[in-house]
């Protein structure tokens, strides 16, 4: 399990994740889910002590990154897929982490094969395109064999056919027990892999459960026009329903959850406050994350 | 300790750069020793005692005007993971830096040495077919002549060292290039005929890294024989076990100047 314990990281006055906690569970695959910008490049680094926390620490079965001894036979991590020297073959760069992994050429060539680049093994990775790099990140990421993976926006630069490897790959991975965690800043692109979500906007956490829980408990989305939008909030506030987070303020429109459009309507109209549009958000699943992550292109 | 070493004997010789520089540093060094050894040898024509006296110098020339070589090969070994942001891969794979940072100066000593041997043969075949048509014995056999080329194998591998130290510290690979360039081809040579022209100033000059590089390599170079017979000054000049020191110890002042600058760093 990969617990996130108020982890905070400012960067000047901009807070790039706030007060930030969250579980991930075993034998799933979690997609971590924001708009860019919202924190979780910045989650990831400080997981895995590339960036220094101001606050807060993210364990790996109870044991924070620093302190596990050669981690990438723990925690397979894929950051960024430019990482690679240009001159180096994908099987050099593998190489050339393998002493750390503790392992020989053998898993390199095993690892190459399970990406489906055991071709492209001795050519150098300048000539590769984006979504080869993801791959061979994905593969230096597995080498150690870890029980848990992160990683940062997978699908990217993959063609539907990637995309869709890449499902099944991440759901044996999941199947066979690991904790999978990745990145994505649309819902869509990784909708069909993931069982669970966690959603952050602004740093925080604006939800964590099951994609159905996530259909269900934001499937009553009302945006709400109003020249008092405080009010509206302190309207929602009293009758116990729910808010996007603080950060996710846009002008004159208040998401509620919780309630239903009449409910709504009826709750600020006896509250006399201006009411100048209402509507309910679909179900479909990319608007409903986009609301609750800032309500851009939400419905109006 | 073991896994970090052997990554980053890899990554060095995965790359295609040490070669490049090496092939470009034994080209050079084969010119100028076979130059300088065939231009004094037909200026001291005939003259058996200065040919025994300077043989030295010609096969130490690497050592003395070639560092920049080994320095670079160190000091892109380590801007270069910054620039194509290995570095990410690697602090992922080992957390702890000053295990990474320790590795890299470490694994600097057997590179360096590889290309330090590169170079001192150069200058032992150049100088020595420059003795040859000039109409000198080359002296290949002569002891000094080994002791010479052992020197210049120390030196020249040290700088590797120095480069690793400074890459640490600069970490820009056009910052470290520049840097290592303009100090050692333009800033150093000018400051040390400079400064040894005055008896109150030729102690600051010898503790030079190009100084103690020299020293290290015979003490007899260039700098010496220009100070020397410019200034009628006898220049000083370190020892060379003091050379091997003064060298060192830029290597571990730029090593532990980068590991201090960036042991906490956020890798962004």
């Amino acid at each position: 399990m990969i617990e996130v314990d108020h982890l905070a990281k400012r960067y000047g006055s901009q807070r790039a994740v706030d007060d930030l906690s969250f579980v991930v569970r075993p034998g799933k695959v979690t997609g971590f889910l924001g708009p860019n910008g919202a924190g979780k490049t910045t989650t990831l680094r400080a997981a895995t002590d590339l960036i220094r926390a101001d606050k807060g620490r993210v364990t790996f079965d109870g044991q924070a990154y620093r302190e596990l001894l050669q981690p990438m036979r723990h925690v397979g991590v894929a950051l960024e897929p430019t990482a690679f020297h240009p001159g180096r073959t994908a099987s050099d760069h593998l190489m050339m982490l393998a002493p750390y992994a503790g392992v020989d050429h053998r898993r390199c060539a095993t690892v190459l094969g399970l990406v489906g680049l055991e071709e492209a093994a001795g050519k150098r990775v300048g000539g590769f395109s984006l979504g080869m790099r993801g791959r061979l990140s994905l593969a230096a990421a597995l080498l150690g064999n870890p029980e848990f993976l992160l990683l940062d926006e997978p699908v990217n630069g993959l063609d539907p056919e990637g995309i869709r490897w890449m499902r099944q790959l991440l759901r044996e991975l999941a199947d066979e027990g690991r904790t999978v965690l990745i990145s994505s800043h649309l819902l869509s692109e990784v909708e069909q892999t993931v069982d669970e979500v966690v959603i952050i906007a602004q740093g925080r956490l604006v939800f964590q459960g099951s994609l159905a829980a996530l259909e269900a408990s934001t499937a009553a989305w009302v945006s709400v026009e109003s020249s008092e939008p405080e009010a509206v909030r302190e309207v929602a506030r009293r009758r116990g329903w729910s808010l996007p987070p603080d950060g996710a303020h846009h002008g004159r429109t208040v998401w509620i959850g919780g309630a239903t459009s009449t409910e709504v309507a009826v709750a600020i109209v006896q509250a006399g406050i201006p009411l100048e549009g209402l509507s309910s958000s679909s179900s479909d699943l990319e608007s409903i994350f986009l609301s609750m992550t800032a309500g851009q292109g939400g419905i109006r | 300790m073991i896994a970090a070493l052997v990554s980053e004997y890899r990554k060095f010789f995965t790359t295609r750069m040490w070669w490049i520089l090496m092939i470009c540093m034994m080209a050079y060094f084969l010119v100028i020793s076979l130059a300088m050894a065939w231009v004094f040898a037909y200026a001291v024509s005939g003259d058996d005692g200065a040919v025994s006296q300077y043989r030295p110098m010609i096969y130490g020339l690497g050592a003395s005007m070639g560092y920049v070589f080994p320095a670079l090969v160190g000091a892109v070994a380590v801007t270069g993971e910054y620039r194509h942001r290995t570095i990410v891969p690697t602090y992922l794979a080992e957390p702890r830096r000053w295990v990474v940072m320790t590795a890299k100066a470490l694994a600097a000593i057997p590179m360096g040495f590889v290309i330090a041997v590169a170079g001192t043969v150069s200058c032992l075949v150049g100088g020595a077919v420059g003795l040859h048509l000039g109409g000198a014995d080359p002296g290949l056999w002569a002891s000094q002549t080994w002791k010479a080329a052992g020197l210049s194998i120390l030196a020249l591998t040290m700088w590797s060292v120095i480069g690793v130290g400074l890459g640490m510290l600069v970490i820009s690979q056009v910052g470290v290039i520049i840097t290592v360039l303009a100090f050692t081809q333009l800033v150093e040579p000018l400051a040390r005929v400079g400064l040894s022209a005055f008896p109150s100033t030729s102690g600051i000059a010898k503790f030079f890294p190009g100084a103690a590089s020299d020293a290290v390599s015979g003490g007899t170079s260039i700098y010496s024989q220009l100070s020397v017979n410019g200034s009628m000054m006898q220049a000083s000049s370190l020892s060379v076990g003091q050379g091997v020191l003064v060298l060192a110890a830029y290597g571990v002042v730029f090593a532990l100047l980068g590991y201090v600058a960036r042991i906490r760093r956020d890798v962004a």
